[in-house]
């Protein structure tokens, strides 16, 4: 091995080695023992876990109802959020791009909501569904407002859905912002010039162009709402009776409130494996309508 | 030099805070007292310091955990690190069941003398005491007195007719009569549900049956009869029992905006927080015309446990921690006017507690009690199943029959 080798080999080391540590340390390790774990039976206090095969698997797929009620939950909790968000960002994206004299105040103000914690927003909104929109119900008299916000399946699934796009659309859009400022302004001058109208403009200049951050928006989408977690924990905390219980709130409830540690663990590797499948086929299909400029 | 001057400090800090494990300094011995109360975080910390006048070689490095937090998933994980503190609190046998091998031996200390026996008796296994009472807990419908005047009920109701009539009462007076609380769990889930076993005439035994298999939630008289208080506090409580959790109860009986919550005494201390002049008693959850109904469920939410993995001097060091708050002047002093508890202790009166430990007191003293046990539940059956399918009941979703038949599945599938 000669010396310029050997440098590009400590180079590498020094770019890459620490975060590979860190993501060895904290993502991989964890992983690995979580599949250990999803064979065993343990509470997860014990010293000892006791290796039981793939018992648990097997009763993941055998009537465990709650898991099914979260799971559906969390598909269609997935389809209209990854939908009405990425149409929102994408619109707005499309409006502010326009040359408005507020469109960087409007983005700032649009992304915003991206920097709130999680947890804290869900407290927020579940404050102004349960407290403001009943107050604002009882004024107005407006039905949207009167209705039993996340006290019911109906209301708990759309509140859900309300706070995801809200808090993430900006992100989104900033993405998509990105994209459309980068289309050649000779391409869209052509068009123009060729007598496109507004819409043919859209749908065959702008959109096949923008298709690589459609990809990334989608991926980003359909990762956060499948693994959402923290929101709908402070939102709803699952309620009521369990209609807005996501996946990954299902299987926190079973390793830390259940105490069944093991079998928490083999539905995280299920949910793993899901998850995984439909993202790599989403980026796939999407691949697949990129173009050339 | 920088780089010196930094590796430096990060060896300081490292000698500094690995003192405690090398044990290098015999003579301070740190001592991590974790609890989950935190409303009284401060409280508990000026304790601390009247211990650490006391016992200058022992540092108390108090932590709270709880709250809106999830205590016992931040417990397993300071566990899972090997750095368990060395006095924690659990919430009776099922906990002590998870927790057992992290649980130090405490029979003979001195607490098991002064403590009232029936607030021992959950963690006494085999005649061997793990754990010391924090303190006795009771919980029913909080009434406004002031507003009970008002609708003109002079006599407090003692049986399920009783209790619809004075809800009943209250509407025509234009009052709403309950704030159910419905969407937080262990208002519904736990303490709702802990009434209709705890009247049971041997709760245990019926649990121990329930588990054989022997026994059964759907054919039982009084779990029947909860649907009957559970219907009385829909149809006279607030608009969406659903939306309503246990931090919304406590505006709407401070503001006058209901008549009765169903709470505990734990809630007192928020209540007169933000009514400082409301006037508030407690009476009891009334499933149906039994005369033993008219009984407040009272038990010990938490017992302080001493860490089975920390070295014998922090053992004993949390073992003279124990003590001073059970048997010390300032330890009992601050037990009822600091911490306003109801002592779990012989010989400390309850005088300066508020109306509603003062209640429980008097139900106390008449023995009117039922104990807590969704201690002896299994794991999730309170948090999860029994709870959404309580809320599935109240929203329509299903009828009581049905709802009763899933408890009885839910203990099956759990106890195994």
């Amino acid at each position: 091995m000669d010396r310029k080798q050997l440098r590009a080999i400590k180079d590498d080391l020094l770019f890459i080695g620490p975060g590979f540590a860190f993501f060895v340390g904290i993502v991989l390790i964890s992983f690995v023992l979580g599949i250990y774990y999803s064979f065993t039976e343990w509470n997860g206090v014990n010293k000892e876990a006791i290796w039981i095969g793939i018992q648990n698997y097997i009763e993941i797929f055998s009537g465990d109802e709650q898991a099914g009620v979260s799971a559906l939950f969390t598909a269609r909790f997935t389809v209209a959020s990854v939908i009405i968000a990425n149409l929102l960002a994408f619109a707005l994206a499309l409006a502010l791009t326009r040359a408005l004299k507020t469109d960087k105040v409007l983005r700032t103000i649009i992304f915003l909501p991206n920097i709130i914690g999680g947890i804290i927003l869900g407290f927020i909104w579940r404050f102004i569904f349960v407290n403001s929109f009943e107050t604002i119900g009882n004024l107005t008299g407006i039905g949207f407002f009167e209705l039993p916000w996340l006290g019911t399946a109906e209301t708990g699934f759309w509140g859900s859905v309300i706070v995801f796009v809200w808090q993430r659309t900006g992100y989104l859009m900033v993405i998509y912002v990105a994209a459309i400022i980068g289309i050649k302004d000779e391409l869209i001058e052509a068009a123009r010039i060729d007598g496109a109208t507004g819409f043919q403009l859209l749908r065959r200049v702008i959109l096949p162009l923008t298709v690589p951050a459609i990809t990334v928006c989608l991926f980003l989408a359909l990762s956060w709402t499948t693994k959402m977690f923290d929101v709908i924990y402070a939102l709803t905390r699952g309620g009521p009776f369990g209609s807005t219980e996501t996946f990954a709130m299902n299987i926190y409830f079973e390793a830390f409130s259940s105490n069944n540690y093991g079998l928490g663990s083999a539905k995280a590797i299920v949910f793993f494996v899901v998850v995984g499948i439909i993202s790599t086929a989403q980026v796939l299909i999407t691949k697949r309508w990129e173009v050339e400029e | 030099m920088r780089v010196k001057k930094l590796f430096l400090v990060l060896v300081l800090v490292t000698a500094i805070t690995g003192l405690a494990f090398a044990g290098g300094e015999p003579e301070t011995i740190e001592l991590e007292f974790m609890h989950s109360k935190s409303h009284l975080g401060e409280q508990y910390r000026s304790l601390c310091d009247e211990f650490e006048k006391i016992n200058p070689n022992i540092k108390v490095i108090d932590e709270v955990l709880g709250g809106s937090a999830d205590w016992q998933t931040m417990l397993k994980g300071r566990f899972a690190a090997d750095e368990g503190p060395d006095v924690f609190n659990i919430e009776g046998l099922a906990q002590y069941e998870l927790w057992s091998e992290n649980i130090a031996d405490l029979t003979g200390e001195p607490f098991t003398e002064t403590a009232i026996p029936s607030a021992l008796k959950a963690l006494n296994i085999n005649g061997r005491q793990y754990g010391m009472p924090v303190n006795f807990e009771g919980y029913g419908y909080i009434y406004n007195k002031e507003i009970f005047a008002d609708a003109g009920i002079s006599e407090l109701p003692t049986t399920h007719s009783e209790l619809a009539a004075v809800a009943q009462e209250l509407q025509d007076a234009g009052y709403t009569a309950f704030g159910t609380g419905y969407a937080t769990w262990w208002v519904v889930g736990l303490h709702m549900l802990n009434v209709a076993f705890a009247q049971q005439d041997d709760p245990v035994q019926f649990m121990e049956d329930l588990t054989a298999g022997s026994a059964s939630i759907t054919a039982n008289k009084v779990f029947q009869d909860l649907q009957d208080l559970v219907d009385l506090t829909v149809e006279y409580g607030e608009e969406n029992p659903l939306t309503t959790d246990h931090n919304q109860q406590i505006q709407l009986i401070a503001n006058g905006d209901v008549a009765m919550i169903q709470q505990g005494v734990w809630k007192e201390v928020p209540i007169f927080k933000a009514n400082p002049d409301i006037q508030i008693s407690l009476i009891p959850l009334l499933i149906n015309d039994d005369p033993k109904m008219d009984r407040v469920p009272v038990g010990v939410p938490w017992y302080f446990v001493v860490n089975a993995r920390s070295t014998p001097e922090e053992q004993e060091a949390g073992k003279k921690f124990l003590d001073f708050m059970a048997n010390s002047d300032v330890g009992r002093r601050y037990a009822v006017e600091e911490f306003g508890f109801i002592p779990a202790f012989k010989g400390i009166s309850g005088e300066g507690l508020g109306g509603v430990g003062q209640a429980i007191l008097a139900f106390a003293e008449k023995d009117k009690t039922i104990p807590w046990v969704f201690g002896m539940w299994p794991d999730g059956f309170a948090q999860q199943d029994a709870f959404n399918n309580l809320q599935a009941y109240i929203a329509g979703k299903q009828s009581w029959n049905e709802t009763l038949q899933a408890l009885d599945e839910s203990w099956q599938d759990r106890s195994k």
